[in-house]
């Protein structure tokens, strides 16, 4: 254990034991949400979160804020909300001595976690204003570039039963997300524990894990996991294989899908796995890595086609059908 | 980190033998499984349609060639070393961390950072198993097939092999090599019995050969292309005694017919003509001493002469040897000059050469037609059942050029008369001269005032022209006591109605009317 960069594996998975520790004491249950949103997290990826309203989506987000000690703010989308809302504006301030100038005011985007509540029922313009953000982790207002301070960790979250009065994000805003997960709803025993949890005298809390700092040290250590060109290769192909136009295409991609996974996605799969397999204590990437999280990374890159909607085809359906393909031609190359 | 990486890089290697191993075993066996299952159904078959049962050679042969070349395919079929340790990798549930750790250690740059800590914690996994838990050699599952399908061909081999269903073709097929058996066994009998009688060794042999056969043919588990080989086999002895006998006749042929002897023997052997002329002459010649020797003859010298010159003119025409024939002629000229003595002691010389020269000929004939008998049923039995026609080349070659023939059924259609074969032997075999078991007739009896012309009919004995007539006569005179009167007319028109009614030839319809018609005329 001298050696520092095994010192460092082995605090990256206590760090995030940590962290799961301390949002399981606030969120019941959710185990696998909160797994995924460390890993978006560590990878230096962006979560959107879709559930109905009061699963918790919120509190989660203020309670990782509140682990990592990291600056929180959260936007509210409405239809009327405006890019400069967001983002911050210039205004005009006077001094002591009279003389007035403009001053930078910047938005509740310069966080390091933001939730960007409801976010489908502002208008596209106010929701391009994430685009550069969440990218570049940078806003340009004025003609002059801003960096925002890392970690930067954007939650968005959406309604998929209210759907009137919404804005449906483009694919290009989508594509920026690592990960779109779906808050369940909690069983019967979570439910239990919700009520006794909330309705008591004292609030749960989370306390202070690690510093922002730390959590940019982690990115880093994360991208230095090897990946076996076989590992890689499995997710180039299973990309292939949502792309209806590909040879490599499976038949339910052939049938319900428009366009297939961007390679965007195979990074955010890859990327993704590294940060799986050293929260695990592993010091590579494996296949299982990819796919346990091809469904989260890859969900809301497939884009189905008039026959997949009408049909209610789900783009899980199809990345379960294209691993269950993988796997099936990794067995029939073995053998044969 | 070198040495580690060795004793990874020889740990896989052993995994990567065991790997090959277990491909190659698997492979085998599923081939080894299917060609069983495969031999199996073969087997099952030949109990259904009359096809060979599957040569065991050849299945011990495959399973050499298996064998043999295992190691061969263990060296062609060994896996890398990065996929003998992705297979460790999902075998022993490592996730994919050996895979990872051997790309790494494969790059031509050092391992640093976490890589390196990836190669360590790699190794440390791969020092906790051992190749036989991360490749273990078992025997696929379809091991159990491939034994299974070999105890149904022991099995097969022990108690269905030769069993037939009945009413399918090879039940027909069993059916037409048991009775060619009975033919055979029949034929042997009645050369057995010609060759005692007339002293025939050749025959002798022949026949017990046949009935050999016969009865080898009559084993109900007797295959068809068993029969055949067996056929191929007796055809072959036949041959090579019928050889020998033809040069025997050859040697004794005068020198101008050696060569048409030769010639004509293979075919024919010899013809029947010749072997009734030679028994003539014989019986001629035996008259003849007979009549020398005993006191008070009733014919003359000169007319013995004359006799001897008609035996000397029938030797001539048969392929007898030179000696015999001028041992007759001496005999005929001593006759003519009244030296009765030595026209004695002549003809008994002559007759004792002709007599060989009959066995020699009796010997052809026999033997001839066993060989025309083994080869007709080798026809018979390639061409017999609905599957006859599909012959392999040996046995097309076996069976010669015979046109392929129907199924035989209950009343099999009897081969040209080229090659029909005499009828078995009835209750009175042997009354003839010549063939009976008992002891041999002599000479036949001299008429009074009588020579024996021999008479040649042309032409080949069977059936006439057939000629039908329709035949209307009254019937014969009876006594009845009733007055013969027409029918009623409602009788009549029933009649005519009957017979209208009943599906026959038009023709036979108007002769069967006028038949009545002439019945019910008053006489």
């Amino acid at each position: 254990m001298s050696d520092p960069i095994e010192h460092a594996v082995a605090e990256f998975r206590t760090t995030c034991a940590a962290i799961h520790g301390e949002l399981s004491r606030v969120i019941v249950g959710q185990r696998d949400l909160l797994d995924s949103v460390i890993i978006a997290l560590l990878a230096g990826g962006h979560v959107l979160l879709e559930g109905v309203p009061g699963l918790g989506k919120t509190l989660l987000v203020r309670t990782l804020a509140q682990a990592l000690d990291l600056r929180y703010s959260r936007i509210q989308f409405t239809p009327d909300l405006m890019p400069a809302d967001i983002l911050g504006t210039n205004l005009i301030v006077q001094d002591e001595t009279g003389r007035r100038r403009f001053e930078f005011q910047p938005g509740p985007v310069f966080s390091q976690i933001v939730l960007a509540d409801e976010i489908n029922r502002a208008t596209p313009k106010t929701q391009s204003a994430l685009l550069e953000a969440m990218q570049e982790h940078a806003v340009t207002i004025a003609g002059q570039s801003r960096h925002l301070d890392e970690p930067f960790f954007v939650l968005a979250t959406q309604n998929p039963i209210e759907m009137e009065g919404t804005y449906p994000l483009p694919e290009a805003q989508l594509d920026r997300f690592l990960f779109k997960l779906r808050v369940p709803f909690p069983d019967l025993p979570d439910l239990h524990a919700i009520i006794d949890r909330t309705t008591g005298v004292e609030d749960a809390a989370a306390h202070r894990v690690v510093a922002g700092p730390a959590v940019v040290r982690m990115q880093a250590l994360a991208r230095q996991v090897p990946v076996a060109s076989h590992v890689r290769d499995y997710a180039a192909r299973l990309i292939l294989a949502t792309h209806p136009d590909s040879d490599a295409a499976v038949e339910t991609a052939r049938r319900y899908i428009r366009y297939g996974a961007s390679p965007r996605g195979a990074q955010a799969l890859v990327l993704a796995g590294k940060v799986r397999a050293l929260s695990q204590g592993r010091l590579n990437v494996a296949i299982e890595d990819l796919q346990v999280l091809a469904l989260p990374a890859l969900r809301h890159r497939l884009i189905l086609n008039f026959e997949g909607e009408a049909a209610g085809v789900e783009p899980d359906d199809v990345l379960r059908a294209a691993m269950a393909e993988l796997d099936a031609r990794e067995i029939r190359a073995r053998e044969g | 980190m070198n040495e580690e990486a060795r004793g990874v890089h020889e740990v896989l290697a052993r995994v990567s033998f065991r790997l090959a191993v277990g491909i190659v075993l698997g492979r085998t066996v599923r081939a080894a499984a299917a060609a069983s299952v495969l031999a199996l159904i073969w087997a099952l078959a030949t109990v259904a349609v009359p096809i060979p049962p599957p040569p065991p050679r050849a299945g011990a042969a495959l399973l050499l060639v298996l064998l043999a070349s295992f190691p061969v395919l263990v060296w062609l079929w060994r896996p890398s070393r990065l996929a003998a340790a992705r297979a460790v990798d999902g075998r022993l549930g490592l996730a994919d961390r050996l895979s990872t750790a051997v790309e790494l250690l494969a790059q031509p740059e050092a391992p640093r950072g976490l890589a390196r800590v990836q190669i360590v914690d790699a190794l440390r996994a791969a020092w906790r198993f051992s190749p036989a838990a991360a490749a273990p050699v078992r025997f696929p599952r379809e091991t159990w097939a491939f034994l299974a399908a070999c105890a149904g061909l022991a099995l097969w081999a022990h108690f269905l092999a030769g069993w037939s269903v009945p009413g399918w073709p090879a039940a027909r097929t069993a059916g037409v090599i048991h009775r060619e058996g009975q033919s055979l066994v029949t034929l042997g009998q009645r050369l057995e019995s010609q060759g005692q009688a007339r002293g025939l060794p050749e025959t002798r042999r022949a026949a017990g050969l046949l009935q050999d056969l016969g009865h080898r043919l009559q084993d109900p588990r007797t295959s068809r292309s068993a029969a055949l080989a067996m056929l191929g086999g007796a055809g072959r002895q036949l041959r090579s005694a019928q050889e020998a006998v033809r040069r025997r006749l050859g040697a004794a042929a005068p020198a101008g017919n050696k060569g048409n002897a030769v010639a004509e023997a293979p075919s024919a052997g010899t013809s029947p003509n010749d072997a009734d002329r030679l028994e003539g002459a014989l019986r001629e010649l035996q008259s003849v001493t007979q009549q020398l020797r005993e006191e008070g003859t009733h014919e003359t010298p000169a007319h013995l002469a004359f006799r001897l010159r008609g035996v000397v003119e029938s030797l001539d025409r048969m392929r007898v040897p030179p000696a015999s024939r001028d041992v007759v002629s001496a005999a005929r000229r001593a006759l003519e000059e009244g030296r009765l003595s030595a026209a004695t002691s002549a003809l008994g010389d002559a007759a004792q050469d002709l007599r060989g020269m009959e066995r020699m000929l009796g010997d052809a004939q026999g033997v001839g037609e066993a060989g025309r008998l083994v080869q007709r049923s080798a026809d018979q039995i390639a061409a017999g059942g609905p599957l006859g026609n599909g012959l392999r080349s040996g046995e097309r070659e076996l069976s010669g050029a015979a046109p392929p023939q129907s199924a035989p059924g209950p009343n099999p259609p009897t081969a040209s008369g080229a090659r029909e074969t005499a009828p078995p032997p009835g209750p009175n075999q042997g009354s003839l001269p010549g063939q009976g078991a008992g002891r041999p007739l002599g000479a036949a009896t001299p008429r009074l005032g009588e020579h024996g012309v021999e008479e040649r009919l042309s032409g080949i004995p069977g059936e006439g022209p057939a000629i039908t007539r329709d035949l209307l006569a009254p019937g014969r005179g009876g006594t009845s006591r009733l007055p013969a009167v027409r029918p009623p007319a409602d009788v009549a028109h029933a009649n005519d109605r009957a017979i209208a009614r009943e599906d026959l030839p038009p023709a036979y319809v108007t002769i069967i009317r006028r038949y009545f018609e002439a019945l019910g005329e008053p006489r």
